[in-house]
C-alpha cells in the first residue's frame, strides 16, 4: 500500500474551486506521478494557477473562495488529505504551507533585506534558533545558486536585486523551509531569456531531490522540463501525458484546445 | 434662461478662488509680519540666560520657554498613551476584526472623531470631580489628566491612518507570506507592520500636530498661565496654545502682545512643519506600494 | 493523439534530501518517520498550534489595545451621561438649565441662550463655509488646459491642506487683532460679534468641506469626463450639469460635517463672539455658544448649579455630534 502510494506525488479527486459561485476548477481528477517536474499547461484563464493554489490551500486567502473535493499529497512520512473529510485528519495550514513551498509568477520578495527575506520565515514560522539561522540561510542561497551574487550584500534591500535574482531569492526562501514539495506558478514568466534559463537549470537539478509541480506559460519550457504534463482547459484536465519525449510544440499546441474560444 | 444659474456659479467659483486664499494669506501674513521680527532667543527666554534656562537653573518669567517645554511634555505623554491603543486598534480593524466588529468599532471611532475637543476636556474635568467625591479627595487637574484626554482626542486619527496603511499593503505580499507558512498574526507583526510603518508614522505625526494645537481640552484639565516648568505628572503646566489665548485676552503691555504674536507664529510654524512631515512620509509610503501617487 | 499511459514505476520511494535536512532534525528533535506531524514537536508543535488556533483573532496585544481604546470611549460616554442625566431628570434649582436667563448672582442657570447661540453660529458659519467650499472645490477640480493660472491652482490646493493644520487658537489670535478692529470700524459695536465669529468659523471649516467634497466629486467627474469632453462641455459645465445633481449624498455629508465642526469649536467663539449670555438679536450683537460657555464656567464658577449647566451643555454637544456622525454614516452608506 505504502509502496503504491509513493508512486505519486499528489492525487486530486473531484476537486472544484469557485470564487463567488463562479467555478474556476471543475471536478478535476488527476494523479501526478512522483519523480521529475510535473507541468501544468493551458491557456490563460484555464484554472491552472487556481489548481496549483489548491495544493497548498492558498486559495483560501482570497475572499469568496469555496473548495470541494479532495487533494491527497504523498510526502515523506506518509500521505495527507488536505481538505476536511470524515475520518481523515487535515494538517494545520501553516504546517502544510511550510512543507509545500511555493514560488510565484512575479518575484514576491518581502520589503526587507536579502538575508531577512530568507531568515524571516525560518525564524518566525519554523522557530529556527538564532544560532542556526546564518548557516541555513547560506545553505538555501547556495541551493538557489544566489550565494555568490549576494554574498557581500546580504543586508541590502532585496528590492534592489534584479528580477532573476529576486526570483531565485524567492526560491531560496521556499527552500530554506526545507519543503517536501515545490509549487511553481510560472516562475520564469517575468524574467528575460537568460535569467529564465538559469532558473530552469536550477529547477531541473532540484527536481532530482524533491517533487516539483509547476505551471508554465511556455510550451517550449514545458517540453524541456516536464517528465509529466497535464493540459488544462476551462477548468478541466483534458490530457495527462506521462511521456513527452519526441513531442513538438505544435503537437502540444494542438492539445491546448480550441483557440477560437 | 438656463445658462444664468451656471454663469452665476462660474462667477462664484472664481470669486471664492480669489477670496479664500486672499483671506487666509491676509490673516496669516499679518500674523507672520508682526510675529517674525520678534523671533529669537529673546522670545523664548526673555531676560534669563538661555543656557541656564535650558538647564533649568534660571526661571524664565517673560519668555515662551516654559510653555514650549509644557507643550512638549504634554505631546510626548499623549503619544505614549495613545500610540499603543490607536495603532493596535487600527491593526485589529484592518486585519483581524469580523465584519460585525468592524461595523461596531468603526462606528465608535467615527463618533469619537466627530466629538468636539471640549467634550474630551469636560470628560477630564468630570473624572477629577468623580475622583474627589470617591477615592481621592485631593485629586486635581494636571499634566497626566490632560494627556489622557488628549490621547482620547487623537485616538481616531491614529486608528484611521493605521487602518489605511495596513489596507494598502498589497494582496500579493499577503499571499507570499501565507505561502511561506506564516500565520496571519505572524505575517502581520513581522511583515505588514514594518511595511506599513511609514504610513502609520505619518498618522502619528498628524496626531502630534493635533495634540500640540488643541486648546479646549487643556483649558479644563490643568493648564495655567504662569506655572513655570512642568512640576511632574500631576502638576499644573503651561502650554503654547493656551499662552496664545491668554495673551490675546489679558495682555498688559505692548511687549507681552508682541510675545503673543511670536507664540502664534511659532505654533503656526510647528503645525505646518508637522503637516509637511506627515505628507512626505505618506507620499513616500504610497509611492513604494501603489506606484505613483 | 490520445493520452499516454502513466509510466510504470518504479519511482524512488524516499527521495534523497538535502544535506541541510539534518539541522532540521536537530531542530525539531524527531526523525522523519512516523506520523505526519512527527516533525513538529516541541517548540514547533506549540508554535503551529498557537498560530493556527488564533485564526482570525489578532493576538493578545491587539485585543488589549482595542479593549483600551473602547474602554476609554465607554468611560467618556458613561461619565458624561452619569453627570448630566440627574440634572436632566430633576431639573436642578432655580428653573433648571432649560430657561432663558443666565444670571448666577440670582441663582438662574438657564443655558437656552447658549444653545440658541450655538445653533445660530453653527448655521451661519456652515452655510457660507459650505458654499465657498463647494465653489473652491469645483474651481480646483476644473483646470482648463493651457491656462496660465495652473500654478495658482496648485498653490491654492496646497493652501487648503495647510489650512487644515492651522491651529484654531492662531486663527483666533489673528482675528482678534485684525478682523475684530476692522468690523468695529466698518459696522460699529465692539467688533466681537456674531458676524466676526461666523466669518472665522466658516474659514475654519472650509478645508474640511473642500476635502470631503473633493474626495466625493473627483471620481464622479473622472467617470463622466471623457464622454462629456467629447460633447464639448468644459469640466465646470460637467460639474454643474452632471456631477453636482447626482452627488447629493456627498454635498450633504460635507454640509453636516462642516456644521458639526462649527458647533464643536471652542476657541473661535470664545475669543471672537463677545460671550454675552443672551440670545443674539442682530449679526453685530454679542453671543455665547455652548462651548464658550463651558470654558467660561469652568474658569469662573466654583461648583453647584453652574456646574450642572456645564454637564448639561456637554451632554447636548455630545448628542449633537453623535447625531452628526450617525447621519454621516447613513449618507456615506447611501452614496
Amino acid at each position: 500500500m505504502a509502496q503504491a502510494a509513493s508512486a505519486f506525488m499528489l492525487r486530486a479527486r473531484d476537486l472544484s474551486v469557485s470564487f463567488f459561485d463562479h467555478a474556476v476548477v471543475h471536478e478535476v481528477n488527476l494523479d501526478v506521478p512522483r519523480g521529475g517536474i510535473a507541468v501544468l499547461v493551458g491557456r490563460s484563464g484555464s484554472g491552472k494557477t487556481t489548481f496549483l493554489r489548491a495544493v497548498n490551500r492558498l486559495n483560501e486567502e482570497v475572499p469568496g473562495c469555496r473548495t470541494t473535493g479532495q487533494v491527497e499529497l504523498f510526502l515523506p512520512g506518509g500521505s495527507m488529505s488536505l481538505y476536511p473529510e470524515k475520518g481523515k485528519e487535515t494538517p494545520a495550514l501553516s504546517v502544510l504551507r511550510r512543507r509545500v513551498g511555493m514560488v510565484f509568477q512575479t518575484p514576491q520578495v518581502f520589503p526587507v533585506s536579502v538575508f531577512r527575506n530568507v531568515a524571516l520565515p525560518l525564524s518566525v514560522a519554523l522557530g529556527c534558533p538564532r544560532a542556526e539561522l546564518e548557516d541555513r540561510v547560506k545553505a538555501a542561497l547556495v541551493q538557489a545558486d544566489l550565494w555568490k551574487e549576494v554574498e557581500g550584500r546580504l543586508f541590502m534591500s532585496a528590492e534592489r536585486l534584479s528580477g532573476g535574482q529576486q526570483q531565485r531569492l524567492c526560491l531560496a526562501r521556499a527552500l530554506a523551509l526545507e519543503p517536501d514539495m515545490l509549487l511553481l506558478d510560472e516562475p520564469t514568466a517575468s524574467l528575460d531569456v537568460r535569467a529564465a534559463r538559469h532558473v530552469e537549470e536550477l529547477l531541473s537539478s532540484l527536481a532530482e531531490r524533491l517533487p516539483v509541480l509547476m505551471v508554465s506559460h511556455s510550451l517550449g519550457q514545458s517540453l524541456r522540463l516536464a517528465s509529466f504534463l497535464a493540459v488544462m482547459e476551462a477548468g478541466r484536465v483534458t490530457h495527462a501525458l506521462a511521456d513527452v519525449k519526441g513531442m513538438t510544440e505544435d503537437d502540444l499546441e494542438a492539445l491546448l484546445g480550441d483557440t477560437s474560444r | 434662461m438656463r445658462r444664468l444659474p451656471f454663469l452665476l456659479f462660474r462667477a462664484l467659483t472664481a470669486f471664492s478662488a480669489l477670496l479664500v486664499p486672499a483671506m487666509v494669506c491676509l490673516l496669516l501674513g499679518y500674523l507672520l509680519w508682526r510675529g517674525l521680527p520678534v523671533m529669537g532667543p529673546e522670545l523664548l527666554f526673555g531676560h534669563a540666560d538661555p543656557w541656564k534656562a535650558v538647564l533649568g537653573r534660571a526661571p524664565v518669567w517673560d519668555g515662551l520657554w516654559p510653555a514650549c517645554v509644557g507643550t512638549f511634555h504634554l505631546v510626548l505623554l499623549t503619544m505614549l498613551l495613545a500610540v499603543f491603543p490607536g495603532v493596535g486598534c487600527g491593526m485589529y480593524l484592518a486585519e483581524a476584526a469580523t465584519p460585525r466588529q468592524k461595523r461596531v468599532i468603526g462606528a465608535a471611532v467615527d463618533m469619537l472623531a466627530g466629538m468636539p475637543s471640549i467634550v474630551m476636556g469636560l470628560f477630564g474635568f468630570m473624572l477629577i470631580l468623580f475622583l474627589r467625591h470617591t477615592f481621592f479627595p485631593h485629586a486635581n487637574t494636571g499634566l497626566l489628566l490632560a494627556a489622557c484626554c488628549l490621547a482620547l482626542l487623537v485616538l481616531p486619527v491614529l486608528v484611521a491612518s493605521t487602518r489605511e496603511a495596513m489596507a494598502a499593503v498589497p494582496a500579493s505580499l499577503r499571499l507570499a507570506a501565507a505561502a511561506c507558512g506564516l500565520s496571519r498574526s505572524q505575517a502581520m507583526f513581522h511583515l505588514f507592520l514594518p511595511a506599513a510603518a511609514r504610513g502609520i508614522l505619518g498618522g502619528v505625526v498628524l496626531a502630534v500636530g493635533r495634540a500640540a494645537e488643541d486648546t479646549a481640552v487643556i483649558l479644563f484639565t490643568g493648564v495655567v498661565a504662569n506655572a513655570g516648568m512642568p512640576a511632574g505628572l500631576l502638576g499644573k503646566f503651561e502650554a503654547l496654545s493656551f499662552d496664545i489665548y491668554y495673551i490675546s485676552s489679558q495682555y498688559q503691555d505692548q511687549q507681552e502682545l508682541l510675545r503673543g504674536f511670536g507664540a502664534a507664529a511659532l505654533l503656526l510654524g510647528i503645525s505646518c512643519l508637522l503637516l509637511l512631515a506627515a505628507r512626505v512620509l505618506e507620499n513616500g509610503f504610497r509611492k513604494k506600494w501603489q506606484g505613483r501617487a | 493523439m490520445g493520452d499516454r499511459a502513466f509510466p510504470p514505476g518504479p519511482f524512488p520511494d524516499v527521495p534523497e534530501f538535502f544535506p541541510v535536512r539534518r539541522s532540521c532534525r536537530k531542530l525539531s528533535g524527531t526523525g522523519r518517520a512516523g506520523a505526519f506531524c512527527g516533525r513538529m514537536t516541541g517548540v514547533n508543535m506549540r508554535r503551529c498550534r498557537l498560530s493556527d488556533g488564533e485564526g482570525r483573532g489578532g493576538g493578545l496585544l491587539l485585543r488589549l489595545s482595542v479593549f483600551l481604546a473602547m474602554g476609554g470611549m465607554a468611560l467618556l460616554f458613561l461619565m458624561i451621561a452619569a453627570f448630566a442625566l440627574p440634572v436632566f431628570l430633576h431639573g436642578g434649582e432655580g428653573g433648571g438649565p432649560f430657561s432663558w436667563t443666565w444670571s448666577p448672582g440670582q441663582g438662574r442657570f438657564g443655558i437656552l441662550p447658549m444653545m440658541a447661540g450655538s445653533l445660530a453660529l453653527g448655521v451661519t458659519a456652515a452655510v457660507p463655509g459650505w458654499i465657498m467650499g463647494l465653489c473652491l472645490c469645483c474651481w480646483l477640480l476644473s483646470p482648463e488646459k493651457g491656462s496660465r493660472i495652473g500654478l495658482f491652482r496648485r498653490l491654492t490646493g496646497g493652501l487648503v491642506r495647510v489650512m487644515t493644520a492651522v491651529p484654531t487658537v492662531v486663527y483666533g489670535f489673528a482675528a482678534v487683532f485684525l478682523l475684530a478692529p476692522a468690523i468695529r470700524k466698518g459696522f460699529g459695536g465692539s467688533g466681537f460679534s456674531w458676524l466676526t465669529a461666523s466669518l472665522m468659523l466658516s474659514l475654519l471649516i472650509l478645508p474640511t468641506v473642500v476635502l470631503v467634497l473633493q474626495a466625493g466629486l473627483a471620481p464622479r467627474l473622472q467617470a463622466v469626463e471623457m464622454p462629456g469632453r467629447a460633447m464639448g462641455m468644459s469640466r465646470l459645465e460637467l460639474l454643474w450639469h452632471v456631477v453636482l445633481p447626482t452627488s447629493r449624498g456627498t454635498l450633504l455629508s460635507a454640509a453636516v460635517l462642516g456644521f458639526g465642526r462649527a458647533v464643536g469649536d471652542t476657541m473661535l467663539p470664545l475669543m471672537l463672539a463677545g460671550n454675552a449670555p443672551v440670545a443674539p438679536d442682530s449679526v453685530l450683537s454679542s453671543l455665547r455658544t455652548l462651548t464658550a460657555h463651558m470654558a467660561l464656567v469652568t474658569s469662573n464658577e466654583v461648583g453647584g448649579a453652574a456646574y450642572d449647566s456645564l454637564f448639561m451643555a456637554g451632554l447636548v454637544l455630545l448628542l449633537v455630534n453623535a447625531a452628526v456622525s450617525l447621519c454621516l454614516r447613513r449618507t456615506g452608506g447611501g452614496a
